[in-house]
């Protein structure tokens, strides 16, 4: 059967029904590729916002439309818009978190959810807190925390949405989303790289100082090494010029000079010191030229300041101490002062494939010149004491020696005072003596008289014997009165009288001849030599208690004639017999 | 009264002493020196005299002289003045007593005091000799000056003080 027409009509309706249908579908698939394919393009979300509402508003004739990217969590969000009057704009700027509340947080009329959903469609719905017109709501969450809101007002035509329409307006709702996230996760990767970017930087930064540090660490280390040995080196020697020189063998060997020389001016005890190392000509220090080239020195520090155990450093040095004068290219120099009296320089030549020495250098040979300073001045505490120990031990031997004297002088004392009492007695007695009359001074003097006397007589040549030659001389034979006196009268003897004249003339014998001993040899040839007859006998007297006058006399005859006697009982014996005397 | 008191003053006085001390040892020194030189001859002095045994004259006759040459030294120099003073009085009045019995006793002899040949014995002789003693017991009784022991004594002690 063949079709009727009617039902041809109705086919071909329905056809082109389904055509439009079909073309309907194209364009929104067509609209929906498009504007997936010029949302993509855009890179800010108000961008691709805009784009969308001018997509979706163009598509279905719609007069005006908003839409809202918004913060769930800070509730702030991107607004655009378009047909909107001004203030409607602000009044949603200013409602965005009431808006926010209530059609995305809120589960009004349901939960927001990944997939995009129509809230209200028609002219009756409510529209809250949006601008009055508002027709349409579309949400979706679009990543965590933003959800995208679009408001559209009313179709030109005043018809509503179909399905069709709805059903692509969720596709492009989900394509803006779906633009928006990519653009929001993009923006977080941009983030997320320049973070990482800046970090990697800071850690670079972070390396650098690292290494900086480390090489500040080991140069300290190194630094502090440097003082520790030169304490350890410095710290067994306690001789000055000693010092001095460990002082300079270990600042050259830090720092690599090829010469150096160290000089020390003591002003107290005006004494120079100096120690070189390194190959140039060497030569004598005068405490004069010692002075003048520290003064130069002086003048050239930038402080010029002398404070007690401060180093400071010669600016020029080349130009304050000529190679002529010093014997070699002075590089850096550096005056140190351990006290007012004690001044020292330090010199260096050349370092080893360096100019100069650099700041952190500086401060190492100012560290090192401190410490040796504190040891020179140690050193020089210790020369005082040694000094002040060696006065002591002076002073002591000569006080040792002191007090020896001084016991000898007490006991020389000791010695002087017993002396000093026994001549106090002794002077005494000898006062008291002086005062009066002792028998023993008179038997002194009577003895040392005799004494002399005995002495004197046996050497003088007028000596005379002790005792009477009489005494030991041979008897004189004698005769009595009678017979005397009758040889007498016969005229057979010659009378001589002993004694002396005085005793003679006084009283003598009738004819007696007066011959005395002392004048024998003249009186004898006068007197009797020539009246005595051969045969007569010479008779002699004359005695007296103190001395035998006859027998000298008698004695001396003797030596001429034999017949000599001597009258028995002298004048006495005569007298008692009667016999006459003379005169 | 007073004449006595100032005669007496005079007398005692120290500077008195020391001259009849100079004068006694000068004039026992001067008498010492002859006899001293002449021993023999001042022995016969002696023996005239005919007061000693004749074994103890020429003993006498040595050792007198030096007996007065000693204390003649002594009173000069003032050493041991008391004694010397006292052996001074004492011969003199032994002198003298001498002199006394030898001019009783009617001796024709010389003095023999100084020298052998001098006047014979007289009153005049006894006369001086105590003239002398009453010196020598000045001297003996009286402080003398310049007392040569006296002097260094003192100032010995002077110095001990």
């Amino acid at each position: 059967m063949a079709p009727s027409k009617s039902s041809l009509r109705a086919a071909f309706e329905r056809a082109s029904r389904n055509q439009e249908e079909l073309d309907k579908r194209v364009f929104h698939l067509k609209t929906l590729h498009e504007t997936a394919c010029e949302l993509s393009g855009l890179i800010q979300p108000l961008k691709i916002m805009e784009s969308f509402l001018l997509t979706v508003m163009g598509v279905f004739g719609i007069t005006r439309g908003l839409a809202f990217l918004i913060n769930t969590r800070t509730l702030q969000g991107y607004i655009t818009c378009r047909g909107l009057t001004s203030s409607e704009v602000q009044t949603c700027e200013h409602n965005l978190v009431d808006i926010a509340k209530h059609y995305l947080l809120g589960g009004e009329p349901s939960p927001l959810c990944s997939q995009a959903e129509v809230i209200s469609c028609g002219p009756g719905s409510n529209p809250g807190p949006l601008p009055s017109g508002t027709a349409l709501l579309v949400k979706q969450m679009v990543v965590e925390d933003y959800a995208v809101l679009a408001a559209f007002g009313h179709r030109f035509s005043g018809q509503p949405l179909g399905d069709v329409d709805l059903s692509t307006l969720l596709n492009l709702t989900d394509t803006l989303a779906n633009a928006l996230s990519h653009n929001l996760f993009n923006r977080q990767i941009q983030n997320l790289s320049a973070s990482l970017m800046r970090q990697s930087g800071d850690l670079q930064d972070a390396l650098r100082q690292a290494g900086q540090a480390r090489e500040n660490l080991d140069r300290q280390v190194f630094h502090l090494q440097t003082l520790y040995e030169i304490t350890a080196e410095l710290s067994p020697v306690v001789a000055t010029e000693k010092l001095l020189e460990t002082f300079l063998l270990m600042v050259i060997g830090t720092f690599g000079a090829g010469q150096g020389i160290a000089l020390l001016c003591d002003r107290q005890s005006r004494k120079v010191c100096c120690v070189h190392r390194g190959s140039f000509a060497v030569r004598e220090w005068t405490l004069d030229e010692a002075e003048k080239i520290l003064y130069r020195g002086f003048q050239a520090t930038p402080e010029r300041r002398l404070d007690p155990m401060s180093v400071n450093f010669i600016v020029d040095p080349q130009a304050v101490f000529p190679e002529s004068e010093i014997g070699f290219a002075v590089q850096t120099a550096a005056l140190f002062t351990v006290d007012d009296s004690l001044l020292g320089l330090v010199a260096l030549g050349a370092t080893l494939g360096k100019p100069g020495l650099g700041a952190e250098e500086r401060e190492l040979l100012r560290g090192l010149t401190t410490n040796g300073m504190a040891f020179l001045k140690n050193a020089r505490a210790f020369e005082t004491i040694q000094a002040l120990n060696d006065d002591l031990q002076r002073i002591n031997k000569d006080l040792r020696q002191t007090i020896t004297d001084l016991t000898e002088a007490r006991h020389q004392i000791r010695l002087l005072e017993l002396a000093k009492s026994r001549l106090k007695q002794m002077i005494q007695r000898e006062i008291e003596r002086a005062g009066r009359l002792r028998s023993v001074d008179v038997l002194l003097v009577l003895l040392t008289s005799t004494v002399l006397a005995l002495v004197f007589n046996y050497s003088s040549p007028n000596g005379i014997p002790i005792l009477p030659e009489a005494v030991f001389q041979a008897q004189v034979p004698g005769v009595d009165v009678s017979t005397a006196q009758q040889m007498l009268s016969r005229g057979e003897a010659v009378l001589v009288d002993a004694r002396p004249q005085e005793l003679f003339e006084q009283k003598h014998l009738p004819d007696a001849i007066n011959l005395p001993a002392a004048l024998f040899d003249i009186l004898y040839p006068m007197k009797l030599g020539r009246m005595l007859k051969s045969d007569q006998a010479v008779l002699v007297y004359g005695r007296t208690f103190s001395k035998r006058y006859d027998e000298d006399v008698a004695q001396k005859l003797l030596q001429r004639h034999d017949n000599i006697k001597l009258i028995e009982g002298d004048m006495k014996a005569w007298e008692a017999k009667g016999l006459p005397v003379k005169p | 009264m007073k004449t006595a008191q100032v005669l007496k003053r005079w007398l005692v006085h120290p500077w008195v002493g020391l001259l009849l001390r100079i004068y006694l040892g000068g004039l026992f020194i001067y008498a010492s020196m002859y006899k001293i030189n002449y021993p023999g001859e001042f022995a016969e002095t002696i023996a005239s005299y005919q007061l000693l045994p004749f074994w103890a004259v020429n003993v006498t006759a040595l050792i007198m002289p030096w007996v007065e040459l000693v204390i003649g030294v002594l009173l000069v120099l003032g050493v041991r003045t008391k004694a010397a003073a006292a052996l001074v009085g004492g011969m003199l009045a032994l002198f003298s007593l001498v002199i006394l019995v030898t001019l009783l006793r009617g001796i024709p002899i010389g003095c023999g005091c100084f020298t052998s040949v001098e006047d014979p014995l007289g009153w005049g002789t006894l006369g001086r000799d105590l003239l002398w003693l009453a010196m020598a017991l000045q001297v003996y009784f009286s402080p003398s000056a310049l007392q040569l022991e006296g002097r260094m004594f003192k100032s010995l002690s002077e110095v001990e003080r």
